[in-house]
């Protein structure tokens, strides 16, 4: 089956490379079948890199622990899903995953423009090619999932060697987060290569007008989707798994994750100024370069063992070829941008700061900012290290204390871009508009001073959400007014109408509702509480206004591990809320000791016990207990932006009345050249 | 029952106030809904209205101001055992690192060691890596000012092009546009007929 791998891991990267010189060569001289050619072996390295993803999965599944990653990642005893996701648990089979995504979106776009005349999508598939290849002979050549335990017993020779157990996964990925939180931020970092093929496309082809934006677009909100919820998923995992309270450590990797989805984030919205008013041409094409270099940088960040991290993979060789490959790419990204400025010129006219243009351009600029400051700090130790010989440590205080203030900029822009009109905002119209959000924001920040909220920023923050709030439901209610008043219907009809009607408009406004419920939940943590507890069976201890009697305290045994259990009854005001069963875990394969969060959740805070120890001389159970106001705010701002960008990318009825009548001309053209050709 | 330095809430003098307000208000019918909206304001604000940022237990020193500044010290440095956390949040149980580096933190403030002292003289025993954040002199200056820098930079950048972009719009509407040629101007009239 190693071998089975190996092979198509050769075919892939044999028909990888055919495709891109085929698509480039066939595009460029005109051969059409030349071009089909190269179509068909994107679908074929799509196929062979998923019978070696297949392989791969069946020698874990089958324990065959003569292959080096299975022996290192997997064992006999772990639960079946975890094998499965043991695929992406390591270094040499993540980058394979991350091959076979590539590959599947390289077919999906092949797949989905197929139908699509000129050169852009033969370009487009071209460079999805080029990275593809880049990856295929990394997992060739640089880490080969598929290598075979060798041992060298003394004889100078090596020989075939397969341990009775495998090491198994690392205990604190065997978590059912992490069975989805990995693919789902690969679909995102992946994702971004298909707006920066398409962009590559149109500065090769000079085909520098709207149709590359419209191509790319969706692609673009689909990858920022799946990214965004990757993150999410990846701090759900960090709060339930890693028992220090949190969900967001600025940890280098955690990071890297950030900033592709920051910059894509700035694509996203100056990509409308590019739509409207043919403004900001250059800077898209910047941005969406810069996200992929930053995706591609990411998982360099993760793989080379440049900074130090808790979720970063072995230090390997293959840092040289990725850092090599970002070197390469981004020097041609630049040459092909410099030489195509006169193409790239654009109709940049600005009539008012006061305007929805000039919004996304303080809105882009703050984006960029936090990415920059994010960027900065996760390679300041490096820096440091280069000139003065000597690593400082970057944590989160520092990342705290810088993008806090541009978080509540953004989140006021927030507020204030959707209001402003195109071109120029009156003064009158500002009063008007922004009257009673104002009023709202003031409100909010007199009633925190009142109930003794004295520091600056929950004070901003909790202000800034309200006036966000009333800006969206003003606009929400403004448009539902109008509806209702043309059609009669009851408002949650008018709701539905308005945003069916314009899905992205309004999908956008839902995703600016989840990332204030995001920004209200990130400002909980400044009034978290934790304490220490330690109780015996039928003792109790207090921490914050909640109290805990040890009900049990018990061993816990299974064939992946073994360990302790307390049972805990939390109470609050002398009612019984809960009863938490947190756990201390010892897992044989790997011989590492986890914690096991056990929590309360409610929608004004969290109860978060984590088992810490027991006594050696009284037998104590020792918890360790933080009280997390607003935490679920996060999933559930998360969620909401998930919703929101779900509902922007369906299909308008107006555009899907435009694509049929265009594929019905192309249909008629196709037709018409047949005919001409048959005479 | 066992206390093991829960950490106190201090309310706003406003809360019971408030509170025993609302207890008055129950009687009413009308009033009873906005009684209970209030109650659950009421009872968000006790969540938040707490004077401490953050508080953490990971000391046995008793006297809150000496545990503020416990928290404060731990803040500012970075666990030595591998896992680089802030020694604030380092949850390893007995870790090599964070438990020796506490209680020698709690045993200089008994000894009425200032902060900075304190901090020092960490920084003397493992180097600058075990600061949370870079210092404020010298190179490591350039961590704290490069993002403002940049964003002042971006900032400038954004409003020259956007003068030049106003400038434009001033040109292209300065200048007076040519008399309508008699056909076009014929077409509009027929295209506005038929709308």
């Amino acid at each position: 089956m190693a071998d089975f791998g190996n092979i198509s891991l050769a075919l892939a990267l044999t028909f990888c490379v055919y495709a891109l010189f085929s698509l480039f060569f066939g595009a460029k001289t005109g051969r059409r079948e030349l071009v089909k050619s190269g179509e068909h072996a994107v679908y074929a390295v799509f196929g062979f890199v998923t019978l070696a993803v297949l392989a791969l999965e069946v020698l874990i599944m089958r324990s065959d622990f003569s292959i080096e990653y299975v022996a290192g990642y997997s064992n006999r005893d772990l639960p079946f899903f975890y094998k499965f996701a043991s695929l992406w648990g390591g270094q040499k089979g993540s980058l394979l995953f991350w091959s076979w995504i590539l590959t599947m979106y390289g077919a999906l776009v092949a797949l989905r423009n197929r139908q699509h005349a000129g050169k852009l999508v033969p370009y487009t598939l071209g460079v999805l090619s080029l990275t593809a290849a880049f990856f295929l002979i990394v997992n060739k050549f640089g880490a080969n999932p598929f290598e075979r335990l060798v041992v060298d017993h003394g004889d100078g020779a090596r020989h075939a060697f397969a341990p009775q157990d495998g090491n198994g996964l690392n205990p604190l990925l065997q978590h059912p987060a992490m069975v989805i939180h990995p693919p789902m931020l690969y679909l995102g970092y992946v994702g971004f290569v298909v707006p920066f093929a398409f962009c590559m496309a149109a500065l090769l082809t000079r085909e520098l007008g709207a149709g590359w934006i419209k191509l790319a677009r969706r692609w673009t909100l689909f990858a920022w989707l799946f990214l965004g919820a990757g993150v999410l998923l990846g701090g759900r995992w960090a709060y339930v798994e890693l028992g220090w309270g949190g969900y967001w450590a600025w940890d280098p990797v955690e990071n890297a994750s950030l900033m592709p989805w920051l910059t894509g984030t700035a694509f996203l919205h100056s990509v409308i100024v590019q739509e409207r008013k043919n403004m900001l041409k250059v800077w898209n094409v910047v941005l969406i370069l810069a996200t992929y270099m930053l995706a591609i940088f990411g998982t360099f960040l993760t793989r080379s063992g440049i900074v130090s991290s808790v979720h970063a993979f072995a230090q390997s060789s293959i840092g040289t070829f990725f850092a090599t490959f970002l070197v390469l790419m981004g020097a041609f990204a630049i040459y092909l941008v410099v030489t195509r400025l006169e193409f790239l010129k654009s109709d940049n006219q600005l009539d008012s700061y006061a305007s929805r243009e000039a919004s996304f351009l303080f809105n882009n600029l703050v984006l960029l900012a936090a990415c920059f400051a994010v960027f900065w700090g996760t390679l300041f130790p490096v820096f440091s290290e280069l000139i003065q010989g000597e690593q400082v440590t970057v944590g989160a205080p520092f990342f705290n204390k810088i993008n806090v203030p541009i978080a509540l900029f953004l989140l006021f822009l927030t507020g204030v871009g959707p209001l402003l009109a195109w071109r120029k905002t009156s003064f009158e119209s500002m009063k008007r508009i922004f009257l009673w959000p104002t009023i709202g924001g003031l409100v909010t920040a007199t009633a925190c001073v009142a109930f003794g909220v004295r520091s600056i920023y929950p004070v901003m923050s909790f202000s800034l959400a309200v006036f966000v709030i009333v800006t969206l439901l003003s606009e929400f209610g403004r448009a539902a007014r109008a509806r209702r008043r043309n059609t009669g219907e009851n408002l949650v009809s008018a709701l539905v109408g308005i945003t069916s009607t314009n899905k992205r408009r309004y999908g956008g406004y839902i995703v600016h509702f989840g990332f204030v419920l995001l920004m209200l939940g990130f400002t909980g943590r400044a009034f978290t509480t934790e304490g220490w507890g330690e109780a015996n069976v039928g003792e109790k201890f207090a921490i914050g206004h909640y109290d805990f009697e040890c009900l049990a305290i018990e061993d816990v045994s299974d064939p992946n591990f073994s360990g302790m259990r307390a049972t805990l009854a939390v109470s609050k005001g002398g009612k019984k809320i809960a009863e938490l069963s947190p756990e201390k875990r010892f897992y044989q394969a790997s011989q590492q000791t986890t914690s096991e969060v056990r929590m309360h959740h409610a929608l004004l805070e969290d109860v978060y016990v984590v088992f810490s120890d027991t006594k050696e001389d009284t037998g104590r159970a020792v918890m360790q207990v933080w009280v997390n106001p607003l935490v679920q705010w996060v999933w559930l701002g998360g969620f909401v932006m998930v919703l929101g960008t779900l509902v922007t990318l369906l299909p308008n009825r107006k555009d899907r009345a435009v694509t049929r009548q265009k594929r019905a001309i192309e249909q008629l053209l196709r037709e018409t050249d047949k005919a001409t050709v048959g005479r | 029952m066992n206390h093991l330095s829960a950490p106190s809430r201090v309310l706003s003098p406003i809360t019971p106030t408030v509170l025993a307000g609302c207890a008055r208000w129950g009687a009413p019918i009308g009033a009873t809904r906005w009684c209970h909206a209030l109650r659950l304001v009421v009872l968000a604000a006790l969540v938040f209205s707490s004077n401490a940022f953050a508080q953490s237990a990971k000391t046995q020193l008793k006297d809150p101001a000496l545990a503020t500044r416990f928290n404060e010290v731990s803040d500012r440095l970075v666990c030595q055992c591998g896992c680089n956390m802030i020694l604030q949040v380092c949850n390893h149980v007995n870790c090599p690192s964070a438990v020796p580096m506490r209680h020698s933190i709690e045993t200089q403030l008994l000894a009425g060691a200032p902060n900075d002292s304190i901090v020092a003289g960490f920084v003397g025993e493992y180097g600058l890596k075990v600061l949370s954040s870079p210092p404020t002199s010298g190179f490591n200056l350039a961590a704290w000012v490069m993002p403002g820098f940049a964003l002042l930079v971006g900032l400038f950048a954004a409003v020259y092009l956007s003068m030049r972009w106003a400038a434009k719009r001033r040109v292209a509407v300065a200048t007076p546009a040519g008399p309508i040629d008699p056909e076009l101007k014929r077409r509009i009239e027929d295209e506005m007929k038929s709308v």
